[in-house]
């Protein structure tokens, strides 16, 4: 759905999808305010500054704001058993991302970097070995 | 000053309706509403409808209109767009019409046929394509796992439990079995809830509320000031702290807790005026979430609230007395008018089968869209 050379070019989210690509987080970062946010958009949402850049911050680890495991859901493009979690990346910055299992709200999470994968970041309980 | 008040109201059947069309749905909800108010079909002059998840008319109430034969009559008419908070904010623009002196007569209509116009894969992606389309809908995020998030979360911060959960279904049926409209009547228990299977964990089936056929509709016109059943709002808020939910780190809340704060102000009451509230039970969460922000209850006791009986019909806070979405039904985007005809009809004090709030005077009806996102509190007395 967003793997297309269409979606890499886009201007405001191109680069945040080629950063997922590389397998580093390039997040836009406020130069007025200095915050971070997501969505990557035409403007600071903190304090609507047209004056921001493409930060790559070092991200070793997230946590799970909340999470669910889906059962009925939008089959057949999904596994019958699917697991998502709003993950908080950086302060200010939280994506929907995909979990290999249910973790529960307050988890450390690891992102695995295995490719574009629709633009949807995956994760892994950061506990384990 | 003109004060505008609900002088009619109507509603069609609800749940599994073969042979209708959502146009069709709305002249029948629309001839019902004006029979109830007095008003002819010639004398209406506005009218504002919900849109309709199945016809995708860019303009919708200029087609309803058009198809209603009023269209060429009309001097004000508009479509709202806020999912399930439609309803609500529809009746707004009607008072504001009025009272500005811009219609004399407005139609509120909101109806659609998703149950039998649209398969159950067409409705699931339906309300999946409001998702965002690319942070969200790509990961295959539902609706009812975008209130699952919230119903975790709020258990993570709260120790809110499965059973306090399906409670809210519980209570929601109770009402439904005294409604002979409703789609879903038979009692149901907390084991029954608990023993549906997860649709997206923690929320189980009987916790998420089904896609039904069906629509409903209020004419609003200048209060007469001898109607004794004509209905005001006394008061109004809108809030919202997000659009999509995966922009907040700060799930379960959510703009209620403002719009409350907003209307009551308005109003000049408190929750503790309130005879009989309409909260919008799209998924049990929904219920605590409201329950608490509009003040019914401390932030994170809606759990221990519901469980010790605050909202037992009969002896606790009177919710949803037609059954709610959960069971009585849930048109899609126009469900939330079924909240105002049943409001109006408990402030008329013409509710039958037992559901009668004894000297009903104030009803709150809090209406909301998307996963809580955009939330509408209205207050309403008798004119």
């Amino acid at each position: 759905m967003s793997d297309s050379a269409d979606d890499l070019a886009d201007p405001e989210v191109g680069p945040y999808l080629d950063g997922l690509k590389s397998g580093l987080w390039r997040l836009p970062l406020c130069s007025t305010c200095g915050r971070h946010f997501f969505y990557p958009r035409s403007l600071c949402p903190h304090c609507q500054s047209f004056d921001w850049t493409w930060d790559e911050p070092l991200v070793e680890a997230g946590t799970v704001v909340s999470s669910t495991t889906i059962h009925r859901g939008l089959a057949p493009h999904f596994p019958a058993l699917l697991h998502l979690a709003l993950i908080e990346v950086i302060a200010d910055v939280v994506v929907v991302g995909r979990l290999d299992t249910d973790l529960p709200p307050g988890a450390r999470v690891e992102p695995v970097w295995d490719g574009l994968n629709d633009g949807i970041p995956a994760f892994v309980g950061g506990d384990r070995p | 000053m003109t004060v505008a008040a609900v002088a009619g109201i109507g509603e069609t059947p609800i749940g599994r309706l073969p042979g209708t069309t959502s146009l069709g749905l709305h002249a029948a909800a629309a001839q019902s509403a004006l029979d109830d108010a007095g008003v002819a079909w010639g004398e209406v002059d506005g009218l504002i409808t919900c849109g309709s998840f199945v016809d995708s008319w860019p303009r919708h109430s200029m087609v309803a209109a058009e198809y209603l034969g009023v269209l060429d009559q009309l001097t004000y008419t508009a479509t709202m767009s806020y999912g399930g908070a439609s309803s609500a904010i529809a009746l707004l623009h009607a008072v504001w019409a009025v009272e500005r002196g811009d219609c004399a007569n407005v139609l509120v209509v909101g109806a659609d046929n998703q149950r039998t116009g649209q398969s159950r894969e067409a409705a699931v992606a339906t309300y999946s394509a409001f998702r965002h389309p690319r942070f969200e809908g790509p990961a295959g995020l539902t609706n009812p796992a975008s209130y699952a998030l919230l119903a975790r979360r709020h258990s993570a911060l709260y120790g809110t439990t499965p059973s306090q959960l399906a409670t809210t279904a519980v209570v929601m049926r109770s009402w439904a079995s005294r409604n002979p409209a409703a789609t879903y009547r038979d009692p149901i228990t907390v084991d029954d809830v608990l023993a549906s299977p997860f649709i997206a964990e923690p929320l189980r089936q009987l916790e998420c509320s089904p896609i039904s056929d069906g629509g409903g509709a209020m004419l609003v016109r200048a209060a007469s000031g001898a109607d004794a059943r004509d209905v005001r709002v006394l008061g109004h808020g809108f809030a919202s702290l997000y659009d999509h939910v995966s922009q907040s780190a700060a799930i379960p809340r959510t703009g209620a807790a403002e719009a409350g704060r907003r209307a009551f102000a308005k109003a000049n009451l408190t929750p503790s005026d309130v005879d009989v509230a309409m909260l919008y039970d799209s998924y049990s969460i929904a219920v605590l979430v409201q329950l608490e922000e509009l003040g019914f209850c401390d932030i994170g006791e809606g759990g221990a609230f519901v469980e010790s009986g605050g909202i037992e019909p009969g002896t606790g806070l009177a919710i949803n007395t037609h059954g709610g979405l959960l069971s009585h039904g849930h048109p899609g985007a126009p469900a939330g008018i079924f909240h105002l005809t049943e409001a109006v009809r408990q402030l008329r004090g013409t509710v039958a089968d037992g559901r009668q709030v004894p000297d009903a005077a104030i009803a709150l009806v809090h209406a909301e869209g998307g996963i809580q996102s955009a939330n509408v509190t209205l207050l309403l007395g008798r004119g």
